[in-house]
């Protein structure tokens, strides 16, 4: 691929001695654009290392923070499995050169960070979770299973207790396949409108509401193993 | 078709806003070097007090480089033929340039095929060669079990499970291993008796392996104590049986963390 200097491309400063540690530091302020992720992945070795840096440095603080905060209700320390985990989820995101990380869509709201952080608890819930096989399935998994679509009744009781919805939550994201969980985050979390978010997806309008339908079922079934 | 936004993925969307907000990213940047562990600890921060000192502590500096570099090779690894250092032109070559380099490549090959057939011991398929031994292994229990009673007779440093409970073992290499493993489990119970089973566990990109699930999902193990110990192997070269691991051990195929496991399996309460 040819192509000439480009006057945003990052420059490394000299590497410098931190705590007996060499590392690399980086200009401030460099924003990634999804047009210059891709051409990284397709072919800038230079430039993949302080891509690699950047989000490494996202899945680390978001993987140590889940661990504290899970760890905190069982009185573990969860400093050992913080690597070890990060780079179980880093080398995830750029197999099949950088999948996962080409999905990013500044246009949806979310920097670069943001999106490797919500990917990176996804990832995380299932490897807790115990999950095995491909996470990165463009369909559902589990909740494709054919299940009677229900419709909500008025009693269901919504889970009060913060923890138990935090315990939900990461079962959810565990069961959600990527897809699913990119869709459970742009209704749910990020609120857009569920004809907006089907024209993003390329699904019809019909498809959003068959997931949303079996989603909630599946939220519900998950709630009450929970609590029964 | 279904209008209306369900109340509990509501609830649900609302909890991973908040923790997205609550989210400190200051910290990325003292992972990255933009800025230092000091400041970023002194600074006011969504998160609770015991947090920050938690990744204070955890976080002291930009990443190193060797960490970093690993992880780029092994990508690169895994996606096939070499990246360019930087974006350059193509380089035709006269294609009688390409024929005298491509014979002398598959002269080298020739030779190094030749030097690897002919020499004795060199190469033998199965057995392990210098720089080909497996790398020492120790066995972490992350769970701790059923919370033991006053009464119990059980060692403290036995720990309890029933079949329900969650079990969470972390057997790791000394140092990084990119190759493939397989692990093995060999169970004996207080009779004596031995078993050899294959858990159900994952591995990491440097090797480590965790065990970690459902007791009766991920170590199958009927009630009384029992003493595990972990075999670690090459893709192909575990063990049989039980009555293979020790000339396993002794060929060098496989290695075993020097202390077993010891725990308990009881059954659930009436």
């Amino acid at each position: 691929m040819a192509a000439s200097a480009r006057a945003d491309e990052p420059c490394l400063l000299n590497t410098r001695t931190v705590d007996g540690s060499a590392a690399r530091i980086y200009p401030l302020g460099l924003d990634f654009t999804r047009t210059r992720i891709h051409e990284i992945l397709d072919g800038d070795r230079a430039a993949l290392t302080e891509l690699v840096c950047e989000v490494l440095a996202s899945i680390k603080v978001e993987v140590a923070v889940s661990l504290f905060r899970r760890a905190r209700s069982q009185g573990r320390d969860p400093r050992q499995e913080v690597n070890d985990f990060s780079h179980e989820i880093l080398i995830s995101l750029l197999a099949d050169r950088g999948r996962v990380l080409r999905l990013w869509d500044p246009e949806r709201g979310h920097s670069l960070a943001g999106f490797v952080r919500m990917i990176t608890r996804q990832r995380l819930s299932r490897i807790l979770q115990g999950h095995r096989g491909n996470p990165w399935g463009d369909e559902p998994t589990d909740d494709a299973a054919l299940e009677p679509l229900l419709e909500p009744d008025a009693n269901d009781r919504i889970l009060e207790s913060r923890e138990e919805l935090r315990i939900l939550l990461e079962r959810l994201r565990a069961r959600l396949s990527e897809r699913g969980y990119l869709l459970f985050c742009r209704i749910y979390v990020d609120q857009r409108p569920i004809i907006e978010v089907a024209a993003e997806f390329g699904m019809t309008r019909q498809a959003v509401d068959a997931w949303n339908t079996r989603a909630r079922n599946l939220a519900r079934r998950l709630a009450a193993e929970i609590n029964p | 078709m279904n209008d209306r936004p369900d109340p509990l993925l509501q609830a649900l969307g609302e909890l991973e806003r908040d923790h997205a907000r609550d989210h400190p990213g200051a910290w990325d940047d003292v992972l990255i070097g933009r800025r230092s562990a000091a400041e970023v600890a002194a600074s006011p921060a969504h998160n609770e007090a015991e947090e920050q000192a938690a990744l204070a502590s955890l976080f002291t500096g930009p990443i190193p480089a060797a960490e970093v570099d690993g992880l780029i090779e092994r990508t690169l690894a895994s996606w096939g033929p070499a990246l360019p250092a930087s974006p350059t032109p193509p380089v035709v070559v006269p294609l009688f340039r390409r024929r005298s380099t491509w014979t002398a490549v598959v002269v080298v090959l020739a030779v190094a095929a030749a030097i690897l057939l002919w020499l004795p011991g060199l190469w033998v398929p199965g057995q392990p060669q210098p720089g080909d031994m497996l790398v020492a292994y120790t066995v972490v229990e992350r769970s701790q079990g059923l919370q033991a009673t006053r009464t119990d007779n059980v060692p403290p440093t036995v720990h309890r499970y029933q079949s329900s409970s969650t079990i969470h073992l972390v057997i790791s290499p000394e140092h990084g291993v990119t190759e493939a493993t397989e692990l093995r489990v060999l169970a004996r119970d207080h009779d004596g008796h031995e078993t050899l089973f294959e858990p159900v566990a994952t591995r990491s990109a440097e090797g480590t392996i965790r065990i970690l699930g459902r007791l009766d999902t991920v170590l199958p193990l009927g009630p009384g104590r029992w003493r595990l110990s972990f075999v670690v192997s090459r893709p192909g070269a575990s063990p049989r049986d039980a009555a293979a691991v020790t000339d396993a051990l002794a060929a060098g195929t496989a290695t075993m963390p020097p202390d077993p496991l010891e725990l308990e399996v009881v059954a659930p309460a009436n």
